[in-house]
């Protein structure tokens, strides 16, 4: 195998990971040991307070922070030993990304913001608008496409959030805090929508402070001050 | 959805932006169309008014001139030893190498005579050369036939009262007015013209010719060359091509041009600074836009496209606007510049240049922007969601 | 279930099979914008220097008659005079051009140099050098074409 590939028995292997950061003199760690395996198909959430280093884990696994120690094995491919431009069309082929407060781009319609992950994939536009289109009626908001994001509700603007993030078809889809703004009806309404996806055959990383959120997943990680806690 | 929509719905939303912009460009891109617009309506009101005129060539009496100056100043001077050509002479006008290349030859005797008590320039031409000459001459009356027939300047008319019919003594003759010269705006206004030999006898100069005009066939004949066999012919003589003495004053515009480079030049730098500053500033605003982008997989090259096309979008429309107005204001301003002059029209090539210059400096003024924007850390972008 | 090595393999390729195919945009742009304001000012800038180098300089035309040795001797101490950029004999080999800075020398000295010198020379013409090159270039133009 080639160095960027290393064999593994999992789809996501955590291998002894930590993560640093310079505060002025003093050196913080945002993760100070973690090790776990995740499994294709598998809805795994990572719980934990605020500052846990969750969120840290969230952006290590999506291929955007480096670790400051250990390995990120997806696919049998050393994430953080490819290339920039390697790690780029990683993300784009493996990872949908939903980030907390949805992050859609405020001046493209409903439609466009799905589109966007396939704006350098050579998808043909008519192609794409069927793709779209197709996942826009996934998650209930086919009526909502030509709409702007402020023109939608917290929980729609959610539903846009994950369209995006799967149209492309990633077979891994990190969430970070999907739920955290929304009211119980529609963050229900969420994760009901992320469970039928991880039926369909989505791995599903979910990070929350919510327990309820919880019990949608098939397994939980606990985080705290940086470490798993043994479950 | 292709990375040129994303570039074109940022554009459309930041319409304040994108006319701050435009603007810097606009700035630098109008001021050099305008003054390039400028010098080449006067270069053609300059050329415009070199063929009108039939005589190519102008022959007049070398003299000295003694030059007055105080301290490097020149203040004037005064010319002597004027040594007037004789009639018989000018036959060898026609023996020069390029005979062939010469027209009309066209003699002038000038002199001042008392006039109803006034003081009066005399001009004789043969006005069977001198007519088809001056095409720009227009008579109120008859074209002179006999040799006492005179034709009246304009402001000499209006002096001395002549009217077309009026009989006037000069000398020992007696002048029949036939016609009344409409104003040409030159010294032939203040004139009384009549036949060459019968003013040279009113003159007491028979047999004397004041200067030559010499028209040449073509106009890309070797000007040059019969300037210099003429002046070979007659070394007492100054000639002069027309087309010289013209472009000499070009050579005022040339320098108006360089000037014009440099001043644009200036202007377009500070456009184009413009342009970097408010491009950084718009890179900055946009670190969650970029992180967002490079999360969902874009690499640093596609980051950096988006941007710069976005100043290819901005380059052109500058320089579209800018040609537009540069020209507007040449149009506007020309009367001012050049009183009789004309706009010389719309110049497409340069429009074409004008775009091109503007596209150029709108991508090199984005280019640090749009690397420090792809270089975003998208963990550090991220840290801004 | 299970993780299978084989079932996400093209994506795996296509990750690691990422070349660089031919040159970015950002360096396409970089040439593109770079050719385009060289060339504009390798063109406007060593016109506009060369005219304003040139502003000064007056060529004058003389005819020169007499012993072909003594206009030589005359046109050699010319060349030393200060002022004086080029003396040159034209095709005709009577003319001499000489191309002179007006703001040191002007015809008249030049003239009353000639007769110092005790060489026959008529001034046929004065015209400005930077001209005179534009009036021959087009002229030979006009004369080649037809």
């Amino acid at each position: 195998m080639p160095a960027k590939e290393q064999a593994a028995q999992h789809l996501i292997e955590i291998r002894d990971i930590g993560k640093d950061y310079q505060v002025g003199a003093n050196t913080v760690s945002a993760i100070r040991h973690m090790h776990f395996q995740v499994d294709d198909g598998e809805f795994i959430s990572i719980m934990g307070q605020s500052g846990s280093g969750k969120s840290t884990l969230l952006a290590v696994l999506g291929g955007l922070n480096h670790p400051s120690r250990g390995q990120v094995l997806v696919d049998s491919l050393d994430v953080y030993g490819l290339s920039s431009e390697q790690r780029a069309d990683f993300r784009s082929e493996y990872i949908g990304i939903i980030f907390q407060s949805f992050q859609l781009i405020p001046y493209l319609t409903v439609l466009e913001n799905i589109k966007l992950p396939m704006a350098i994939t050579g998808i043909s536009a008519k192609e794409q608008d069927g793709m779209a289109r197709s996942v826009l009626e996934k998650v209930g908001l086919g009526a909502k496409a030509p709409r702007l994001p402020d023109q939608l509700s917290g929980g729609e603007q959610e539903r846009v959030a994950i369209a995006r993030a799967i149209v492309n078809r990633p077979p891994i889809l990190l969430a970070d805090e999907p739920t955290g703004s929304l009211d119980s009806e529609t963050a229900e309404g969420v994760m009901g929508l992320l469970r039928q996806l991880n039926q369909e055959g989505l791995t599903v990383i979910m990070v929350t402070h919510n327990p309820d959120a919880c019990r949608h997943a098939d397994r939980t990680i606990l985080v705290r001050d940086g470490l798993c806690l043994p479950q | 959805m292709k990375l040129y929509h994303i570039s074109y719905s940022n554009l459309k939303r930041r319409k304040g932006k994108v006319i701050f912009l435009v603007l810097g460009l606009v700035l630098g891109i109008a001021t050099i169309v305008t003054l390039l617009s400028i010098t080449e309506s006067m270069t053609r009101d300059i050329e415009e008014r070199l063929d009108r005129f039939g005589a190519n060539i102008v022959m007049v009496p070398k003299s000295e001139n003694l030059a007055l100056s105080y301290g490097g100043i020149t203040v004037g001077g005064v010319n002597y030893a004027v040594q007037e050509f004789k009639e018989q002479d000018l036959k060898g006008i026609r023996e020069i190498e390029n005979r062939e290349n010469l027209g009309a030859v066209a003699p002038k005797v000038l002199g001042a005579a008392q006039v109803m008590g006034r003081q009066v320039l005399l001009m004789g031409v043969d006005f069977a050369v001198e007519l088809p000459l001056k095409t720009w001459w227009h008579l109120d009356g008859a074209a002179p036939a006999a040799s006492g027939d005179l034709v009246a300047g304009a402001e000499a008319a209006a002096a001395l009262h002549l009217a077309v019919g009026d009989v006037l003594p000069l000398g020992p003759r007696t002048f029949r007015v036939t016609a009344i010269l409409q104003p040409t705006g030159a010294a032939e206004d203040g004139m009384i013209i009549g036949d060459l030999h019968a003013v040279q006898e009113v003159l007491g100069k028979k047999g004397i010719v004041s200067l030559v005009e010499i028209a040449a066939f073509c106009r890309d004949c070797p000007i040059t060359e019969l300037v210099l066999q003429i002046a070979e012919k007659f070394p007492n003589a100054k000639v002069t091509a027309l087309r010289q003495a013209v472009m000499a004053k070009m050579q005022s515009i040339e320098l108006f041009k360089a000037f014009s480079y440099g001043v644009a030049g200036l202007v377009i730098f500070i456009g184009s600074l413009l342009v970097f500053v408010t491009m950084m500033g718009a890179v900055n605003e946009r670190t969650r836009e970029i992180g967002i982008f490079r999360a969902i997989g874009f690499r640093r090259g596609h980051v950096m496209q988006i941007i710069l096309l976005e100043a290819i979008v901005v380059g052109f429309v500058g320089g579209f606007l800018g040609f537009a107005a540069g020209n507007l204001i040449a149009w506007s301003i020309l009367p001012v510049v050049i009183p009789s002059g004309t706009f010389a029209g719309v110049n497409l090539p340069l429009g074409g240049l004008a775009i091109l210059l503007s596209i150029s400096l709108s991508l090199l003024a984005s280019l640090y922007p749009a690397r420090k924007g792809s270089s975003l850390d998208p963990s550090e972008a991220l840290r801004a969601l | 279930m299970a993780y299978d090595l084989e079932k996400y393999r093209e994506k795996r390729e296509r990750v690691l099979g990422v070349k660089k195919r031919g040159m970015g945009f950002g360096r396409v742009a970089t040439l593109v914008s770079l050719a385009i304001l060289l060339g504009l000012g390798m063109v406007v800038i060593p016109r506009s220097i060369a005219f304003l180098k040139n502003r000064q300089l007056e060529d004058a035309i003389y005819k020169l008659s007499g012993e072909r040795a003594v206009s030589e001797r005359v046109l050699a101490e010319l060349t030393k005079q200060e002022g004086v950029r080029e003396v040159v004999m034209d095709g005709h080999g009577s003319r001499v051009v000489i191309t002179f800075n007006k703001g040191v020398l002007d015809t008249a000295r030049i003239s009353a140099f000639f007769l110092q010198q005790g060489a026959q020379a008529v001034l046929l013409n004065e015209v400005g050098h930077h001209q005179r090159l534009h009036t021959m270039k087009k002229e030979a133009e006009a004369t080649g074409g037809q």
